[in-house]
């Protein structure tokens, strides 16, 4: 199986570095609208309501500053992400309890190959578990700066 | 008592899915799942003793691994209409568990064990260490 790496998935269009919005409703609304902006989605409350009702079957803070949404859609062709970091910490709910600094939304193909998405997902998990990423990421200035980070740690 | 805090163990076992439908029988409204995978510190040095991997190598195919278990763990979950939250540890199972099951304050810990390791339950392993350090009830699965 190839290995999808995020770095391939991220464009400077689909990276949002210091979003001013500061609570976890209006921060998920602003990933999903510029997501669906950028991924030409032809129906964007569908994809909204489709990763909130999953979010609220469980919280998805993974943890150590990390939220990590995540659904299946009719209305993408491919997995596709998008990257947000929050200008401040924001209060997510996770268990934890932790404020999440790093947000990355990821929607994949509902009829597409599920073990590729378990393992796009473990992969990025994994990536953004290490604290030295974080800390990385937390200090880029430009989304291209945020795309060699990545790159630069996975390769 | 139906549980309100389930802590799941999941880890690449048959009987860690069977475990897995043990704690959808108890879901509901009220009821959220706390799905773990733990890193477990003893496998990522056999694997690193055994020879073909660093220990660096050994840990990132085992969080790998672990993530993916939990992703799945929560689809199936979600599909069934549960409340499920994921969290991957480090460290030792027997340890991590009742630490873990203490500070989110779980009703009961549910893991999958191996037939033959269900029979050892009253000398050693998992399930045995489980019932004798947790403040809570145990439920193993096979």
């Amino acid at each position: 199986m190839n290995e999808l790496k995020l770095s391939s998935l991220l464009t400077p269009k689909n990276i949002l570095l210091d979003v001013k919005e500061k609570e976890k409703d209006a921060l998920l609304a602003k990933i999903i609208k510029t997501f669906s902006e950028v991924n030409n989605i032809a129906d964007p409350e569908a994809l909204a309501r489709e990763v909130t009702e999953r979010e609220a079957l469980g919280n998805t803070g993974i943890g150590r500053g990390i939220g990590f949404p995540h659904a299946k859609s009719s209305q993408v062709d491919e997995i596709s992400v998008l990257l947000a970091r929050p200008a401040r910490p924001i209060e997510y709910g996770a268990l934890d309890g932790l404020p999440v600094n790093l947000v990355i939304l990821i929607i994949a193909p509902d009829s597409g190959d599920n073990n590729q998405y378990l393992h796009a997902m473990a992969r990025i998990s994994r990536l953004l578990g290490k604290s030295e990423v974080r800390e990385k990421l937390a200090q880029v200035k430009t989304p291209q700066e945020a795309i060699d980070t990545i790159a630069a740690f996975e390769n | 008592m139906k549980p309100k805090t389930i802590l799941l163990y999941v880890d690449s076992s048959k009987e860690s899915e069977s475990a897995l439908k043990a704690a959808l029988g108890f879901s509901g409204p009220q009821v959220t799942i706390i799905a773990v995978n733990v890193v477990n510190r003893q496998t990522v040095i056999q694997l690193a003793r055994g020879g073909s991997k660093s220990v660096a190598e050994a840990e990132v195919e085992l969080e790998e691994n672990g993530w993916c278990y939990l992703y799945n763990t929560e689809e199936i979950a979600k599909n069934a209409g549960a409340q499920i939250v994921i969290l991957q540890e480090s460290g030792y199972p027997e340890e991590v568990l009742p630490r873990l099951a203490q500070g989110y304050g779980a009703d009961i810990i549910i893991i999958g064990q191996p037939v033959s390791s269900v029979k050892d339950v009253g000398q050693s392993g998992l399930a045995q260490q489980l019932i004798e350090h947790a403040a809570c009830a145990v439920l193993v699965v096979r």
